[in-house]
């Protein structure tokens, strides 16, 4: 066991955690930790992603279903049946954990499923999810349902202090248990399942087993999140919920960051919401989702294999990616330009240029990727 | 080394038992009722033209499928609903005739997964060192840091031999190991062999290199259409005019 990792993700949980008791001392806008939640809500998100479809190599779009399960249960529970929001968010993350080891029972019992047919499934039963929550009065009935504020003890802060450890929570649980899950049987069980399936099972892999576990986790982690999410949405309708923002951006983070380790969906999830939110504070409008979408492709075709993987095979590389972050902060900062997130923005774009520049590491050493494949961005899965 | 853990288990059954193994697909007949016996310690050569049901025989017995009808027996033991990870667990490996090795995974780590999940199922840390001492066994020691794509076929197909090696089989189900290799490295996977099977594995071997196969086998089973055709000693077999004409009467030494 990598006890060195695990006391770091231990230590940085607990110091974000103090974080928002920083603010009465030194007066930082609350927006720092609104911006913060997001970027914890897409950690939790791109992990419990990764867990069933980076390390099994399963790729699935079903990630909005999970989320959005979890946002319904948590905002329905505690405004229409009046249970109490901390006890909602168990039971949110119970029935998301239920509903993928349905899905999962159904798609691992049939060796056919896999590839793209997998990825379609996953994606219907996000659709399926949309048109219950659009048809059931109970869930919704196309009316939209508001959030209110829960009631909370007062010890636990402002109403941001708390969205924030809720969120921070959520994410640390998620990472924590892909680390966990990638220094175990069950995460070497699932590596061996995304390089040789059939292969895995005739050296004693248990696969139906691993892919039941793996995606119930997966599902138990999304809707999780997405119950803590149902506070910082305020208004729920089925199209807001249960859009392709969700189960496509997951998917981008953890291919960008690396879905071979831990960290990769980390790095993935920083790296692309603070992109995000630079262009959609840049004026340019909906143009800024147009770029998006063209750097997006662009970081995928030249760094499939994901950051993680060039700053481990690359230590000068990545030492000079992150000398070029500090340094690109520090000049946004002096120069003034924007507030404090635009800095990192500006930091974390210039050193994720840095890392892509030149050939990937250990040049087409690996496989071409059958999952990028599958997920559409071109050719057909090749074997 | 490997096997240190392969007990010759005494017990009055032999080790596998086909009996009357038939397998459909559609309306063709891959196996034709066979029925097989191979005792502990035994290694079995299992020849035959193409298409005569070798490989589907293989994969039956890994569990990789089902036979249409017929039962197999491992130890007394019905079997043939198993799936192939349970089969593992009881001490049945195969290789491949074309390497599958683990794409991601080093030399070292690919043998590691076998040592953790196979008959054993070591811990982590256990696995990486065992897997060492099978790499060993093989010849691979050198290239235990290397990536599948890095090493030669003759080097993936020691490989995959010791990664099924390394699940610590009973039975070793070895599926053309020595196609495609020139005369040296057959001598030397040969030599690998041999010293699996005194270390007292049983081998059930598919192959179609006849001197390795009359070099290692007591026993050697002929197929031909899905039905056994011989099965006895090598010289008897090789004599019986019936095996000559399914082998040389159609075919010439193709290889399947």
């Amino acid at each position: 066991m990598r006890y060195g990792q695990l006391t770091a993700i231990l230590a940085v949980t607990a110091a974000l955690a103090f974080v928002p008791n920083l603010q009465d001392a030194t007066g930082f806008p609350v927006f720092y930790l609104v911006y913060a939640y997001f970027v914890f809500f897409w950690i939790a998100q791109s992990t419990s992603w990764n867990i069933l479809s980076g390390y099994s190599g399963y790729f699935s779009f079903g990630q909005g279903a999970f989320y959005g399960l979890g946002v319904y249960a948590a905002a329905d529970l505690m405004s229409r049946e009046g249970v109490d929001y901390f006890v909602t968010i168990p039971i949110a993350g119970v029935l998301g954990g239920l509903l993928a080891a349905g899905v999962g029972a159904l798609a691992f019992r049939l060796g056919s499923l896999r590839g793209e047919i997998f990825a379609l499934l996953t994606l219907a039963v996000t659709f399926t999810l949309s048109a219950i929550a659009q048809l059931s009065t109970w869930v919704d009935g196309g009316q939209g349902i508001p959030v209110q504020i829960p009631e909370y003890p007062a010890f636990l802060g402002e109403y941001q202090d708390l969205v924030y450890r809720l969120g921070l929570a959520v994410a640390a649980l998620a990472v924590l248990t892909a680390f966990l899950i990638q220094n175990s049987r069950l995460g070497w069980g699932l590596f061996a399942i995304r390089d040789e399936e059939d292969v895995a099972e005739e050296l004693g892999v248990p696969t139906f087993r691993h892919k039941m576990i793996a995606i119930t986790i997966s599902g138990f982690l999304g809707a999780l999140s997405g119950a803590v999410a149902a506070l910082q949405v305020g208004y729920l309708t089925p199209e807001g919920v249960f859009n392709l923002t969700v189960p496509l951006l997951v998917v981008v983070m953890a291919v960008l960051g690396g879905r071979r380790h831990w960290l990769g969906p980390i790095i993935g999830a920083v790296v692309i919401y603070s992109l995000q939110e630079r262009l959609t504070n840049s004026g340019l409008g909906d143009w800024g989702q147009v770029v998006l979408g063209g750097i997006l492709v662009f970081m995928i075709l030249f760094a499939p294999e994901g950051l993680y993987e060039r700053i481990v095979d690359r230590p000068r590389r990545a030492v000079a990616a992150g000398i070029t972050l500090v340094v690109a902060t520090a000049f946004a900062g002096v120069i003034g330009w924007g507030i404090a997130t635009d800095w990192l923005s500006t930091g974390l774009i210039a050193a994720t240029l840095v890392l892509l520049v030149g050939r990937p590491p250990g040049h087409a050493r690996r496989r071409p990727h059958r999952e990028l494949a599958a997920a559409g961005t071109g050719g057909v899965a090749s074997s | 080394m490997s096997a240190v853990s392969t007990s010759p288990a005494p017990s009055v059954a032999p080790l596998l038992e086909c009996t009357d193994v038939e397998k459909r697909f559609g309306g063709v007949r891959a196996l034709a009722g066979v029925s097989l016996t191979i005792s502990h310690g035994e290694s079995v050569g299992l020849v035959g033209p193409n298409g005569s049901g070798k490989s589907t025989l293989i994969s039956i017995l890994c569990g990789a499928q089902r036979p249409t009808a017929g039962a197999v027996r491992l130890d007394g033991r019905r079997v043939d609903r198993l799936d192939p990870h349970e089969l593992s667990h009881l001490g049945v490996a195969r290789t491949h005739q074309i390497p599958k090795p683990f794409a991601s995974m080093t030399v070292r780590d690919n043998v590691a997964v076998a040592c953790m999940f196979g008959r054993v199922g070591q811990t982590l840390a256990e696995a990486r060192s065992s897997a060492e001492e099978h790499l060993d066994v093989v010849g691979l020691a050198a290239q235990a840091d290397a990536l599948p794509h890095e090493i030669n076929l003759h080097q993936r197909q020691l490989l995959e031999l010791g990664r099924a090696l390394a699940t610590r089989p009973t039975l070793l189900l070895l599926d053309e190991v020595l196609a495609g290799l020139n005369p040296a490295e057959v001598d030397e996977a040969l030599g690998v062999l041999r010293s699996i099977r005194e270390g007292g594995t049983t081998i059930l071997m598919v192959e179609h290199v006849m001197r390795a196969v009359m070099g290692l086998a007591e026993r050697i089973v002929v197929l031909d259409q899905g039905k056994k055709l011989a099965d006895d000693v090598p010289d008897v077999v090789m004599n019986d005019p019936a095996v000559a004409e399914a082998y040389l009467g159609r075919e010439h030494g193709a290889r399947g």
